[in-house]
């Protein structure tokens, strides 16, 4: 092949330019630590990642929504734990009452204790935490009993405050009135028998402690429940955190620059590129004109 | 018998013909870097022969040199090759800027971009489903909607200026073209006036038609030297000596820049159509929804009716609970970007943001109940799309974006080939027709040689004309 000065000339300036780009475009990579800049760099790749990014950050929203529900979940076991102390001092009152030798100020005393057990009851299913009522589901602007005799008629709520802890995965976090006390229709509505105990105090009735019972085994079974639910949510988020890790884990191999192959790579295209220089500054002087007189 | 002056003759035939080799020697050095230009040879033929006598038979006796002609050293076959492949390259190169210049609008990945802003969106509510009851929440929500609004309305402002640069670029390359088809004409008539072998005039006008070429490919016929040009369909543009069409826009083009540009003006506008509809279907689209708790389920149209269905916290003059207002301003009918703002009726009252599902009757009145989250995580679930899995407007993004990725992709891989292939018929048209500075100062000296020695033939025919004067005669 016939070669002129002008060839040499344009394809040296080509190759130059060409080493330049490939130089550029590994330095744009390790200046930035990622792979993937644009996305014509790796067309699915880049749509993986996207995927990727949006999976971790629903999950990150996830594990917020579990700090919540964990949250409810913890007031309310400990609130509840509250009530189950009130009512065993009920129960020891009751047993002190139905042993028959009591006098009459004793049972005057027990009947006032009482009274005063169950409004703490009522002040903890009233109980507030960051200006939300725990135990009135949805009405979380009132309180489930405002009234000593609101619970003569339903007047909570027993909507459920739902998280997305997971995808698809929708747990509820509260527990309501009607689960811890029993509704207003119930033979064994805690405040219901507890009134039924201060009135048989009273009048020498019997006492209701099969009730008592009852209304305290209806907060256990309660309690064991969030207990179960805790569980559960914990299971879902340590599997939430372990997901998260192996996705960011991908998103990193899909979208991350391996340090040592990229350097390797940036100085061997950079001796390229040097190498290429030159050659041209080399080549583009050579002429017959150095040589003739 | 010779002529006594045939020495002399010869001898200036001789100067003439080294004389003419080495101003075009000159002439191609002083081209060595003019585009277009085709090193150009002198041809010299043995002049005619004279018969003589020689011992019984005839001989031929040299009479010197003429001129044959001067060429141009240029092989069309090459230059058909070279104008074909140069509408490819410019076809490729536009699309492939066109689309990497959309890359950067869509700005993926990246932890600014629309896909963030989607995300964060979803958070948003995802945030007041746990806080149904929250103003702080709503605003957060409010910012996350503007954010999402100015995002995507300034790509498509960006795609509007794409255009707009693209559809200028076209008018200027076709009254580009348009000028280059009436000089091709013009130079059809000069080469027709300046006879055979206008050299010049004939690389001045291959440089024209490969400028025309890149602009739009075209068949060119070379008929008593003249160049008739044709587009694909045979639509004659060229005919001899007269211009008979011009080009427009609904010209049959088959490849060229013109072709890049409208295809591109296409693509364009097909992401822009893409990008809209994405928002307008997240905005007005059909979604079948489940309501939580329960087997039922319905249908709204898109994020707007869904946040009506459920109850503000805002309360008209009669103290029954609004219901929550739209999301988005815009017209479903004619929808369009440049127009869709966020609802100022939620800014300004941020409580007419729906969260709750659920109302009660109190006193007569209509009333929320504002615990009720389950609106708002029924818009948060949307992130994943419908119960269908219809309407998700994240990996409809994505896919927008790999789409994008793949073409550009395409594009950069063609435009590499379309170049390398082109480069290698520049090499072999250039290894022709090239000036090689090496070989003209060579050829400068063997002619310089060939004219020293074509002058001392004249000195020597002077001598001997000499002799034959003043030594013979008395």
């Amino acid at each position: 092949m016939r070669i002129t000065q002008q060839m040499i000339q344009q394809n040296s300036l080509r190759h130059m330019q060409q080493n330049l780009n490939r130089m550029d475009s590994i330095y744009n990579q390790l200046a930035s630590s990622k792979k993937l800049l644009k996305p014509s760099d790796d067309p699915s790749g880049v749509s993986k990642a996207l995927q990727l990014k949006s999976t971790i950050k629903a999950n990150e929203q996830y594990k917020k929504n579990t700090n919540e529900a964990n949250l409810y979940l913890d007031e309310s076991d400990q609130t509840i734990s509250g009530m189950v102390k009130v009512m065993q001092r009920v129960r020891d009152l009751a047993l002190q009452a139905s042993n028959g030798s009591n006098e009459e100020k004793d049972l005057k005393a027990i009947a006032s204790e009482v009274k005063e057990l169950s409004e703490q009851i009522r002040s903890f299913a009233n109980t507030k935490v960051n200006g939300i009522y725990l135990f009135n589901g949805h009405k979380t602007n009132q309180a489930p009993y405002p009234e000593s005799d609101s619970y003569l008629v339903d007047s909570f709520d027993t909507g459920a405050k739902n998280y997305t802890i997971a995808e698809g995965i929708v747990i509820k976090a509260n527990v309501t009135a009607d689960e811890l006390f029993g509704y207003s229709t119930d033979e064994s509505n805690l405040f219901a028998t507890l009134n039924k105990f201060v009135e048989s105090l009273q009048s020498s009735g019997d006492i209701p402690l099969d009730e008592i019972d009852s209304s305290i085994d209806r907060l256990l079974t309660v309690q064991s429940e969030i207990g179960a639910r805790k569980n559960r949510v914990d299971a879902i988020s340590n599997r939430v955190e372990d997901i998260n890790i192996e996705l960011q884990s991908m998103l990193s191999k899909i979208e991350d620059i391996d340090y040592a192959e990229a350097l390797t790579k940036y100085k061997s295209e950079e001796s390229i590129y040097q190498a290429s220089l030159q050659a041209t500054a080399r080549v583009i002087q050579l002429s017959l004109m150095n040589f003739l007189k | 018998m010779v002529s006594s002056f045939h020495g002399l003759e010869l001898g200036k035939r001789a100067l003439t013909a080294s004389q003419a080799q080495i101003t075009t020697t000159s002439h191609n050095i002083a081209n060595a870097n003019t585009k277009g230009y085709s090193r150009q040879q002198v041809l010299v033929d043995p002049s005619h022969a004279l018969s003589i006598y020689t011992n019984g038979k005839t001989s031929q006796l040299g009479t010197g040199v003429l001129i044959n002609s001067i060429i141009r050293v240029r092989d069309q076959y090459l230059d058909q090759q070279y104008r074909n492949q140069t509408s490819g390259y410019g076809e490729w190169s536009i699309k492939q800027e066109t689309l990497s210049q959309l890359e950067s609008v869509i700005n993926e990945p990246s932890e600014t971009g629309l896909s963030q802003a989607i995300n964060e969106f979803w958070d948003a509510w995802e945030n007041l489903a746990n806080h149904p009851d929250s103003m702080p929440a709503r605003a957060v929500i409010t910012e996350r909607v503007q954010a999402l609004i100015d995002m995507v309305k300034s790509m498509d402002q960006s795609m509007d200026t794409i255009t707009n640069t693209l559809k200028n670029k076209q008018t200027n390359k076709l009254d580009e073209a348009n000028h280059l088809i009436d000089q091709i004409a013009e130079l059809n008539k000069s080469i027709k006036i300046a006879g055979n072998n206008a050299n010049d005039l004939l690389d001045q006008r291959d440089v024209l038609v490969e400028e025309l070429s890149k602009l739009v490919n075209v068949k060119v016929e070379e008929k008593n030297g003249m160049y008739n040009i044709k587009l694909e369909d045979d639509t004659s543009l060229i005919n001899g000596l007269t211009v008979e069409n011009h080009l427009n826009l609904n010209s049959a083009m088959t490849s060229g820049e013109l072709v890049g540009l409208s295809k591109s003006i296409e693509t364009v506008n097909d992401y822009q159509t893409k990008l809209t509809n994405m928002v307008k279907d997240l905005i007005f689209g059909e979604m079948t929804l489940k309501i939580p708790n329960s087997e039922t389920v319905i249908t709204v149209n898109g994020i707007n009716g869904l946040s009506q269905l459920g109850w503000s916290l805002v309360e008209d003059e009669n103290g029954n609970s609004l219901n929550g207002a739209p999301i988005f301003k815009a017209d479903p009918d004619q929808f369009s970007l440049k127009s869709l703002e966020i609802n100022p009726d939620i800014k300004n009252n941020l409580g007419l943001i729906a969260a709750s599902l659920r109302s009660e009757q109190v006193n007569g009145q209509t009333k929320v109940i504002i615990g009720n989250g389950e609106l708002a995580q029924l818009i948060a679930s949307l992130r994943l799309g419908d119960a269908n899995n219809n309407n998700n407007i994240g990996s409809s993004f994505q896919t927008l974006v790999s789409q994008l990725g793949e073409q550009s992709n395409t594009a950069m891989n063609q435009l590499k080939y379309q170049e390398a292939s082109l480069i290698a018929t520049e090499n072999r048209r250039q290894s022709i027709t090239g000036v090689s500075l090496d070989e003209e100062m060579a050829n400068l000296i063997k002619y310089q040689h060939a004219y020293n020695a074509a002058a001392k033939i004249v000195t020597v025919t002077d001598e001997i004309l000499d002799t034959l004067i003043n030594r013979v005669a008395p």
